[in-house]
């Protein structure tokens, strides 16, 4: 049987999974507030749907302090290259929860000014959508974002619109200044 | 005598147009006399308007589906209101699509800073004498006006990340 | 020193990129930069119908919805000329009142946590719960309603309205009480408030403020009583005034106009009468050019 054959793997697999139990009880969030959202995002915080009683109750406002990237609001094109810093200076292991239609897929702002979906930029672990998402909703994906702390998983892709398809997440080539600008241009033209 | 009036009898020719619809009285001013008239509405203690309520913009570009051409392109709004008399006003000054300037009032009403960095930004109709104009709701590298008629609603230029 | 307050800040409302340059903990010369959160209301809404233009309006000041709503339908249906019912009226005035209330709950309890004081915030959230079950019963969402239609509201108040809203009237002034009590005579809060943020009267009137801003710098103007709209003019209530322009005249005009705002939709549920909720549209069209 396999596990006799390297009888570690039995204790390998156990430690992940009481990591993967103590993560999901102690959440450190950086709660990304912009918008309307923010006000169900205060409202699942306290009193009446409580986020404290999941371990999730503790607000880090730093990215170097916190694992769960909570996206809350609409994210604007001038916005995008922050939401990209703040990820990016987060440390492993780290997750991203999408709260609100407009972080998911960009809600009904189809105009000049606004993200698409975060997961064009970021990769996202879980989605909650809803205009602004009821607190019982927010508590339902927590619980699944806490399913996917125990499992070890992370989302490792990005939405490609153009094919539809998850692309690899890498730094974006737009990100330094030359880079920028060709992307301005062609975007453009 | 409500300030329409007041302002129609100092300024008679410098007064394109005037009407008051459903109780609000406009003006409608030929663009070197604004500064004049702005003045002279803050400065009359009968008038005494001391707020600027509100600087925007209109773009006639497909006014009425095209069936009307007015004979300029933009129109710069201003609203005033008065804290003392309790009157409001409106004043409406006609922009040239070819040379869209219009002198900027911040040295008499400090709200019209950010007013008028918005209209520059989502228009392009540039202020002159403003201190600082630049871009407000947009970033730097945005180009083009975003909220004239010709600028589809849906054309992305992102910073990061795929274009649609 | 230079600090750079950034786009996503540690205050969970909103996003604003404040370039300070401190001295100390005084503020002596700041550039703020703002449009991280420009969505083009403008531009979406002249591609839709203007009667579509409802759920945007929700989305500018995202505290106190229904306000927005109103002022959108006002402004329609001054140009069309177009008259509500009496009842649409008071129901609109009732949940705009409802509406002040929540956004104050939400200015004062975040001012609060930011100075430190997390259980205010806790009572005041707690409070805004209550009013938002009370949006929901009538209109079925507890923060972006798209609830006023142009010549009315959506529907009309259910039959346990009037006594819920009196039993949780009563709860947030117990809470208000309560916030009062742990915030107005605090050492620690009173000093952080007092002399911050002064602006002087005929700063703010060059700036173009008004709302609770202007009223705390000492200047007494509130469109309700001066240009009343709806049926403001046949209510009683007071407007608080402040005397300093700083922080805490700011905090005591809000828990002031808190109290003001529950006494206007406790006279309104008196005064209501019964009737249409919404007026007869047919044949109204916009005229060409």
């Amino acid at each position: 049987m396999s596990f006799l054959s390297s009888p570690a793997n039995f204790f390998t697999s156990k430690l992940n999974d009481a990591l993967g139990w103590a993560r999901k009880f102690s959440i450190f969030q950086y709660p990304f507030v912009t918008a309307c959202c923010g006000m169900e995002y205060m409202a699942t915080n306290c009193a009446h749907y409580d986020q404290d009683r999941f371990g999730a109750g503790f607000p880090r406002f730093s990215p170097r302090q916190s694992d769960v990237l909570f996206v809350v609001g609409t994210i604007s094109h001038k916005m995008a290259p922050v939401l990209k810093t703040v990820h990016d200076q987060m440390c492993e292991p780290k997750w991203v929860v999408a709260f609100g239609v407009c972080t998911c897929t960009g809600g009904f702002y189809d105009n000049y000014s606004t993200v698409m979906g975060i997961d064009t930029i970021i990769p996202v672990d879980i989605y909650i959508p809803g205009c602004p998402p009821r607190p019982e909703n927010v508590l339902d994906g927590l619980m699944k974002l806490q399913d996917k702390i125990q499992r070890g998983e992370q989302s490792r892709t990005l939405y490609d619109p153009r094919t539809k398809i998850g692309r690899p997440a890498e730094l974006s080539q737009s990100y330094t200044i030359e880079g920028h600008i060709k992307h301005i241009e062609s975007a453009s033209s | 005598m409500t300030p329409l009036q007041r302002i129609q009898e100092k300024f008679s020719e410098q007064i394109i147009e005037s009407h008051a619809f459903r109780g609000d009285e406009t003006a409608v001013v030929r663009p070197d006399a604004l500064w004049t008239v702005s003045k002279f509405l803050k400065s009359t203690p009968e008038l005494d308007f001391n707020f600027l309520m509100d600087l925007t913009a209109v773009d006639y570009l497909f006014y009425a589906g095209g069936r009307v051409q007015k004979p300029f392109r933009f129109e710069v709004v201003y609203h005033f209101y008065s804290l003392k008399h309790n009157h409001r006003i409106r004043l409406k000054v006609p922009v040239d699509e070819k040379d869209p300037q219009v002198v900027s009032l911040t040295d008499l009403w400090a709200s019209a800073n950010w007013y008028e960095r918005e209209v520059w930004d989502m228009f392009g109709i540039k202020f002159k004498g403003h201190p600082h104009l630049k871009r407000i709701l947009m970033y730097e590298e945005f180009q083009g006006h975003a909220l004239r008629k010709d600028y589809p609603v849906n054309k992305r230029q992102p910073l990061v990340g795929p274009v649609n | 020193m230079l600090l750079n307050v950034g786009p996503s800040h540690p205050a969970m409302h909103g996003v604003i990129r404040l370039v300070m340059e401190l001295d100390g903990e005084k503020i002596k010369d700041v550039d703020v930069e703002i449009g991280y959160l420009h969505r083009a209301f403008e531009k979406m809404c002249e591609t839709v119908m203007y009667t579509q233009c409802f759920p945007y309006t929700d989305r500018l000041n995202y505290v106190s919805p229904l306000i927005n709503n109103v002022g959108f339908a006002l402004t329609i249906e001054k140009l069309l000329g177009i008259d509500i019912p009496e009842r649409a009226k008071y129901i609109r005035v009732i949940m705009s009142e409802i509406s002040r209330v929540t956004d104050h709950l939400t200015c004062v309890g975040a001012s609060a946590m930011e100075l430190g004081a997390m259980s205010v915030f806790l009572y005041m959230i707690k409070a805004r719960e209550f009013l938002y079950e009370l949006v929901e019963e009538i209109t079925g969402a507890r923060l972006t309603i798209s609830y006023v239609r142009i010549g009315g509201v959506k529907a009309d108040l259910t039959e346990n309205f009037v006594d819920n809203a009196f039993k949780k009237i009563a709860d947030v002034r117990k809470v208000l009480i309560e916030a009062d009590e742990l915030l107005t005579r605090n050492r620690i809060f009173f000093d952080r408030m007092k002399g911050i943020g002064k602006i002087s009267a005929q700063d703010a009137i060059d700036y173009g403020i008004t709302g609770p801003f202007l009223r705390s710098t000492g200047i007494n103007y509130d469109v309700r009583k001066a240009n009343p709209y709806l049926i403001y003019d046949k209510l009683d209530f007071q407007v608080p005034v402040g005397s300093t322009g700083d922080n805490l005249d700011r905090y005591f005009v809000r828990m002031a106009e808190m109290e003001q705002s529950l006494r206007i939709i406790e006279q309104c549920f008196q005064q209501i009468p019964e009737g249409p909720v919404a007026s007869d549209l047919t044949g109204v069209v916009i005229p060409a050019a």
